[in-house]
C-alpha cells in the first residue's frame, strides 16, 4: 500500500531559511543610503557639489560581498514533504528522505538515518535514537525495529524553495543591472528637471529644463515647447521630477500661453521669440546618408532619424536635405522637433569623470567668474554644434539660415527657424549636424507670421506628495526622488492658446566613486583646451556603448516621449 | 537615504507584513524544515472553540487527533478537545522563513540603488517578488480548518498514528518551551 503524500500549506509547501548573519546586518556597505541622507540634511546645492565624491560609493567589492550574502541565504531555504507509510507499504518508502521514523504502537518512536527495510525479516534496520512517548530518548546507536511494532513511517523530504529560486534570479538580473552600471555609470543616470504633462490620455514627458545649466554660474531661462499638450479644460496639472543624482534648484516654473493663430501653431525661435505659424507642410523629400528619411520625420509621433556616432571622430558632421517644392515668397520657416541622444550626457559625464575629486575645483573656478574656465566649458559644445540650418539660393549655393541647440536627451523640444525670402521657387533646406549627436522627430515648413506676446501664467497651487506647499521666493531646491506638482488656470477658450514651458534654474550634478576613479586631469583639460582631439580619442570609448544606451535608458522610465 | 528608496523599502516592508500570515506558534518554539524532520515532537496548533464552549482558545503541542477529538499538550498539560467544538484550527509545521525572504527582498530593493534610473524597474521587481515569496512562505508551513480537515492535521502529531492504547497522560512530560534538538 503507498503511503500518501502531505504537502502542508498546499502543493507548494513551506520552506525554512537558517539565520543568516545578513539578516541582522543593518546596513549594506554597499548602499550608499547613507550619504543620500546626508546630502538630503544639508539641504545644500553647494554643499551636495563639494562633497561630490561621498556620493553613490557602491564599489564592486562591498557589492559582491552583498549579493554572496543574499546567495548563501538562499541556499538554506527549504520547504518539506512529508509521507506517512503504513507498515505493510514499506517497499513504497521513500527512498529520498534521509531519516525514517518508525512510529511504534506504544508512543515510541525510532528516528534512524542510513536506515534499510528486510522486508522478509520483518524489519527495518539503522543507526538512530529511539524516543519514548515523552521523546525523551530511551536508545541510541543502532537500531532494529520490528515491522509489527510499527504503526506508521515517516518520510521527509526537504527540497529548496520554488520562491527562493525566483529571488535567486531576479538577484542575478539585479547583479546584472549592478554591473552594468558601475562598469557604465554614464549609460544609467539621467539628467535635468523633467517635466510631464497629459497628452489628454496620460502624462507624458514633455519637456526638460534648462539642460545646459549645471553650475549656478550658468543659471539661465529655457522656454520649451508643450506641443503635444491638450489641456481638458481650463487646469492644466504639471508635474515636475527630479529623477536624477542631482539637486536642481528651480526658480520658478511658468506656463507661457500663447494666443494661436486660426487653424495654427505657435513656435518658438532659438532666441525665444514666439511667430505665428500656419501651413505647415511636410517635405516632399527627405535624403540623408541612409536614404530616405521623410516617413520618419513627418509627423510629431516619437518615431526619429538618427544615425551612428563616427567611430574615429565624434564630431564628425553629417547631412540631410530636404525638399519642401515650390514655395511663394512669403516669410517661411523651418519647424524643427528634435532631441540629442546620449551623446552629450556621456561627454558631460566624462568630463566630470575626468576632473574627479578636482570637480569642484573647477566648478569654484566657473563660480568666480574665471573668463576662461567659462569659455572652456562651452568648447565641447561648439566642437558638437547645433542644428544648422541653410537654404539653397538660386545659385545653388547653401546660405545659412540659422542654428538651433537644446540640450538633453530626453524630450524632444519643437523649434522654428526663420528662413531667408530667396523669392518663388523651389525650397531646398539642409541640416548640417554631428553623426550621432541628433534625433530628429519632426521636421516641416510653416509660414511664419507676426510675432505673439504669451500671457505668463503662475501656478495657482503647488503640491509636492500631495500636500499643498508655498513656493519658496528662491525658488525650489530638488533631490533624487522629488516630485512637485503645479497647477495653473489657463485663460478662457484654452485649445486657443500655445502653451509653453518656462522655467529658471540650475543643477549640480552629483559626483559617483566610479567616476572619481577614472580621474585624469590631463584629460580634462584636453577635453576643454582641445576638444576636437578629446572626441577623437573618446569616440572609440563612446561606440562601445551607443548602441546600448538609448534603448536602455528608456526601458527604465515611466513613459516614452 | 533618499525619499522614494526610504518609501520603497517602507512600502517593501509594509506590504510584506499585510501579505503573510502571522504563524501561531511561540517564537523559536518550531525547527526549520530540515531539523523537523528528524525530531519527534508535533507541530504547533491553535485550535478556537465555537461561541458556545466553555474553552475559547486552546494551542500547543499537537498530540494525536482521533476521529472524535484533537489531543493537545498545553502549558496546563494534555486538554482533549472534541472535534466538533472546534470552530477553527492552524496548524504550524514547522518553522518558515519569510522573514529572512523579506530581508532579502529588502536588501535586493536597496541594492537597485545603484542601478542609476534602472531603478525604476528593478525595485518594484524585487518589491513585487519579495512580497509574493515572502507571503508564500509565511502560508507554507501551515494548516487550516476548516479549509482542510482535521484529519489532515494528523501526519504532523506526536503521535500520527492515534494515542497509544493505555496512554497515560502525565507520560508525555511538560510543554517544552522550544522542541530540543537533536542531530543523528
Amino acid at each position: 500500500m503507498a503511503g500518501v503524500v502531505h504537502r502542508v500549506g498546499g502543493v507548494r509547501s513551506g520552506l525554512a531559511i537558517a539565520p543568516s548573519p545578513a539578516i541582522g546586518a543593518p546596513r549594506s556597505p554597499a548602499i550608499p543610503f547613507n550619504h543620500f541622507y546626508a546630502s538630503r540634511t544639508a539641504r545644500s546645492a553647494r554643499h551636495v557639489s563639494c562633497s561630490a565624491q561621498a556620493m553613490m560609493g557602491s564599489r564592486v567589492g562591498r557589492l559582491l560581498a552583498s549579493l554572496a550574502i543574499l546567495a548563501s541565504i538562499g541556499a538554506c531555504a527549504q520547504r518539506q514533504l512529508r509521507t506517512l507509510t503504513p507498515p505493510g507499504g514499506v517497499r513504497s518508502l521513500d527512498k529520498r528522505s534521509p531519516y525514517l521514523k518508525a512510529h511504534m504502537r506504544d508512543g515510541r518512536v525510532c528516528i534512524l538515518s542510513a536506515w534499510e527495510v528486510d522486508e522478509a525479516a520483518g524489519r527495518v534496520t539503522g543507526t538512530g535514537v529511539l524516543l519514548g512517548p515523552d521523546r525523551k530518548p530511551i536508545a541510541e546507536g543502532s537500531q532494529t525495529v520490528p515491522l509489527a511494532s510499527v504503526a506508521l513511517f515517516e518520510t521527509n523530504v526537504v527540497q529548496k524553495s520554488p520562491g527562493v529560486a525566483a529571488l535567486a534570479v531576479i538577484t542575478g538580473i539585479s547583479a546584472i543591472v549592478t554591473g552594468y552600471c558601475i562598469g557604465n555609470p554614464k549609460a544609467c543616470f539621467g539628467s535635468c528637471p523633467t517635466f510631464y504633462v497629459s497628452d489628454g490620455e496620460r502624462p507624458v514627458l514633455q519637456a526638460e529644463g534648462f539642460s545646459d545649466s549645471v553650475a549656478p554660474s550658468l543659471e539661465a531661462r529655457d522656454i520649451d515647447a508643450l506641443y503635444r499638450v491638450r489641456p481638458a479644460g481650463r487646469d492644466l496639472d504639471v508635474r515636475m521630477t527630479n529623477e536624477a543624482l542631482e539637486t536642481h534648484v528651480v526658480r520658478y516654473v511658468q506656463i507661457l500661453a500663447a494666443p494661436r493663430p486660426e487653424g495654427g501653431r505657435v513656435l518658438a525661435t532659438q532666441s525665444g521669440e514666439l511667430r505665428e505659424a500656419t501651413d505647415l507642410v511636410a517635405p516632399t523629400a527627405c535624403a540623408a546618408a541612409e536614404g530616405d528619411c521623410r516617413e520618419a520625420v513627418r509627423r510629431f509621433d516619437g518615431r526619429e532619424r538618427f544615425s551612428g556616432a563616427d567611430p574615429e571622430d565624434l564630431a564628425t558632421r553629417e547631412l540631410v536635405d530636404l525638399d519642401f517644392g515650390l514655395v511663394d515668397s512669403e516669410a517661411r520657416g523651418l519647424i524643427v522637433g528634435a532631441r540629442q541622444t546620449f551623446l552629450s550626457t556621456f561627454l558631460f559625464y566624462q568630463s566630470l569623470a575626468y576632473m574627479g575629486s578636482a570637480a569642484s575645483d573647477w566648478l569654484a573656478r566657473l563660480e568666480r567668474g574665471d573668463r576662461a574656465v567659462a569659455s572652456r566649458a562651452q568648447s565641447l559644445r561648439r566642437a558638437l554644434g547645433g542644428i544648422e540650418v541653410l537654404v539653397q539660393d538660386a545659385h545653388g549655393r547653401w546660405v545659412p539660415a540659422g542654428e538651433l541647440y537644446e540640450t538633453g536627451p530626453l524630450a524632444s523640444d519643437v523649434k522654428v527657424v526663420p528662413l531667408p525670402r530667396l523669392g518663388r521657387g523651389p525650397l531646398k533646406v539642409r541640416l548640417r549636424l554631428t553623426r550621432g549627436h541628433w534625433r530628429l522627430d519632426y521636421l516641416a515648413l510653416a509660414r511664419l507670421g507676426a510675432r505673439v506676446e504669451p500671457i505668463s501664467l503662475d501656478p495657482v497651487e503647488v503640491r509636492k506628495d500631495g500636500l499643498v506647499v508655498s513656493a519658496p521666493t528662491s525658488g525650489f531646491t530638488t533631490l533624487p526622488g522629488d516630485e512637485y506638482d503645479f497647477a495653473y488656470r489657463l485663460p478662457e477658450d484654452p485649445e486657443g492658446y500655445e502653451l509653453f514651458l518656462d522655467t529658471r534654474g540650475y543643477y549640480l550634478e552629483w559626483m559617483r566613486d566610479e567616476w572619481v576613479a577614472e580621474e585624469d586631469q590631463a584629460r580634462a583639460v584636453m577635453l576643454f583646451r582641445r576638444p576636437r582631439r578629446a572626441l577623437r580619442l573618446l569616440a572609440p570609448e563612446f561606440k562601445k556603448q551607443e548602441a546600448g544606451m538609448e534603448d536602455l535608458f528608456w526601458k527604465s522610465r515611466y513613459v516614452r516621449p | 537615504m533618499c525619499g522614494p528608496s526610504r518609501r520603497v523599502l517602507a512600502a517593501l516592508l509594509a506590504a510584506s507584513v499585510a501579505g503573510c500570515t502571522s504563524n501561531p506558534a511561540p517564537k523559536g518554539w518550531l525547527p526549520p524544515a530540515a531539523k523537523a524532520q528528524a525530531q519527534g515532537y508535533g507541530g504547533w496548533i491553535s485550535l478556537t472553540g465555537k461561541k458556545a464552549e466553555p474553552a475559547a482558545h486552546v494551542e500547543g503541542e499537537l498530540i494525536a487527533v482521533s476521529d472524535d477529538r484533537v489531543y493537545v499538550l498545553t502549558d496546563s498539560g494534555l486538554v482533549d478537545v472534541p472535534r466538533e467544538s472546534v470552530a477553527k484550527a492552524v496548524l504550524a509545521a514547522y518553522a518558515t522563513g519569510e522573514g529572512e525572504l523579506a530581508g532579502w527582498s529588502a536588501l535586493g530593493t536597496l541594492s537597485t540603488l545603484s542601478h542609476g534610473a534602472y531603478l525604476l524597474i528593478t525595485a518594484p521587481i524585487w518589491i513585487i517578488a519579495g512580497i509574493t515569496a515572502a507571503a508564500g512562505e509565511s502560508r507554507a508551513g501551515l494548516l487550516r480548518y476548516p479549509e482542510k480537515p482535521l484529519a489532515s492535521f494528523r501526519p504532523y502529531a506526536r503521535f500520527p498514528q492515534g494515542l497509544p492504547a493505555g496512554f497515560e497522560a502525565s507520560a508525555l512530560g511538560r510543554l517544552e518551551g522550544t522542541q530540543p534538538t537533536r542531530h543523528h
